[in-house]
């Protein structure tokens, strides 16, 4: 009798799922086959754009540049309030996919005049393999490379991908790690953990929060996620505090309001951050950015569009501050 | 004294006792509220026909373990 073939254990993320043969990981995307591990999704996106940088967000990173904008199918959180639910929440053979191997990125990208791309829309750590020979390339073609993500993986595999992304803007959900597990299903500690490899890797991230009225409004835990973000990436670090809009499963919820969004942002001034942003406000939210020495605007801001923009060579043009961030 | 040391022993043991069993559900509760994929298996010929097809890859992945059918780790 042949024996059975071997369970796999999946270490790319904290869940460290255990497959049997013919069974997929709670990412959807990553299967034992015959005992081996493997990607459904390398070079099979489901979603390929251009967008303006500042939809990422991300503030400080080339501002007013297209970039060229990539996911697949699956993702290994599982939030109720998912905006993207209908190509993260599915499996890859529900999901239209395109054949767009790394190096065929890379030149849609320069075909386009996008000095970046992005890994985005659903969750990069889950087509990580993609990401990663993707982001080789484009360096080598001198782009940049952009991580929008939950950041839910385990450290080696962080380790290994902060060698190669030049920003990221990390979506940290809460600092509640209860409400990681009952909106999300992860938890809250490897996030924390693996942004940290991220910053002291010397990526540029900027960190989101999008605010969910009732689940994760309370001031004392904005509090705790500022003063984190403060003593562990540092007072320069962008944040984005973004507005929650019903959808998915979470549709019995209205969107956040404006003052709980300001409040948020008042929040995060207190604790000592220099450069806070409120977005998806339709009358239009905290979008400028200031020096941190002087004060005066540096870059004006109106939704995803970039109005002025004052730096000389990253520096504020009155005080000559450096600004924290990639300029050129 | 000896009985007070059997009653403290007795109420420190059914104390924790409590304990855990509440604890136990409260998380149980808690797991089976979040959110996670259901099904796991997946149709392997719907899969290969899909590979084939070029809508899918099957390509290497990273970071990951042998276990043998008992689990433990070659």
């Amino acid at each position: 009798m042949s024996p059975l073939p071997p369970i796999v254990e999946c270490r790319l993320c904290p869940r460290r799922c255990k497959l049997a043969e013919n069974e997929r990981g709670d990412c959807r995307v990553r299967v034992n086959l015959d005992g081996e591990l493997r990607t459904l999704v390398y070079g099979k996106p489901c979603a390929l754009h251009i967008d303006p940088v500042e939809k990422k967000p991300l503030f400080h990173f080339l501002p007013g540049s297209s970039i060229f904008s990539i996911a697949t199918a699956g993702c290994n959180l599982h939030c109720l309030f998912c905006q993207n639910w209908n190509i993260s929440q599915s499996d890859p053979e529900e999901t239209r996919n395109e054949s767009f191997p790394p190096e065929h990125i890379v030149d849609a990208a320069l075909k386009n005049r996008c000095p970046s791309i992005a890994y985005t829309y659903t969750e990069p750590v889950i087509y990580y393999e993609y990401t990663y020979d993707t982001c080789l390339q484009a360096h080598q073609k001198g782009l940049r490379n952009v991580l929008v993500t939950a950041w839910y993986i385990e450290e080696e595999p962080a380790t290994e991908m902060a060698k190669v992304v030049d920003a990221a803007n990390v979506d940290i959900k809460s600092f509640d790690d209860r409400f990681y597990r009952e909106l999300c299903g992860g938890s809250l500690r490897p996030v924390l953990r693996a942004t940290e490899i991220l910053s002291k890797a010397g990526v540029l991230v900027e960190i989101t929060n999008l605010i969910v009225p009732t689940k994760n409004d309370d001031p004392g835990v904005i509090c705790e996620l500022c003063a984190w973000v403060h003593d562990h990436l540092g007072a320069e670090t962008p944040i984005h505090f973004t507005r929650f809009h019903p959808d998915y499963r979470l549709t019995g919820i209205p969107s956040t309001p404006a003052k709980t969004l300001l409040m948020a942002a008042e929040t995060a001034h207190i604790q000592g951050l220099h450069h806070v942003y409120v977005g998806n406000l339709p009358e239009g939210g905290n979008e400028d950015t200031f020096c941190s020495k002087c004060g005066k605007k540096l870059i004006a801001r109106r939704g995803f569009r970039v109005n002025e923009n004052r730096l000389v060579a990253g520096r504020c043009p009155d005080c000559l501050q450096p600004l924290h961030g990639i300029w050129k | 004294m000896h009985r007070n040391l059997h009653n403290t022993l007795f109420l420190v043991f059914w104390g924790l006792a409590l304990v855990g069993i509440i604890g136990s559900i409260y998380y149980n509760d808690l797991a089976a509220q979040a959110p996670r994929v259901e099904n796991r298996k997946i149709d392997r010929l719907l899969i290969e026909e899909k590979i084939r097809n070029g809508s899918l890859s099957n390509h290497p992945a990273r970071y990951y373990k042998k276990h043998s059918d008992m689990g433990e780790e070659p």
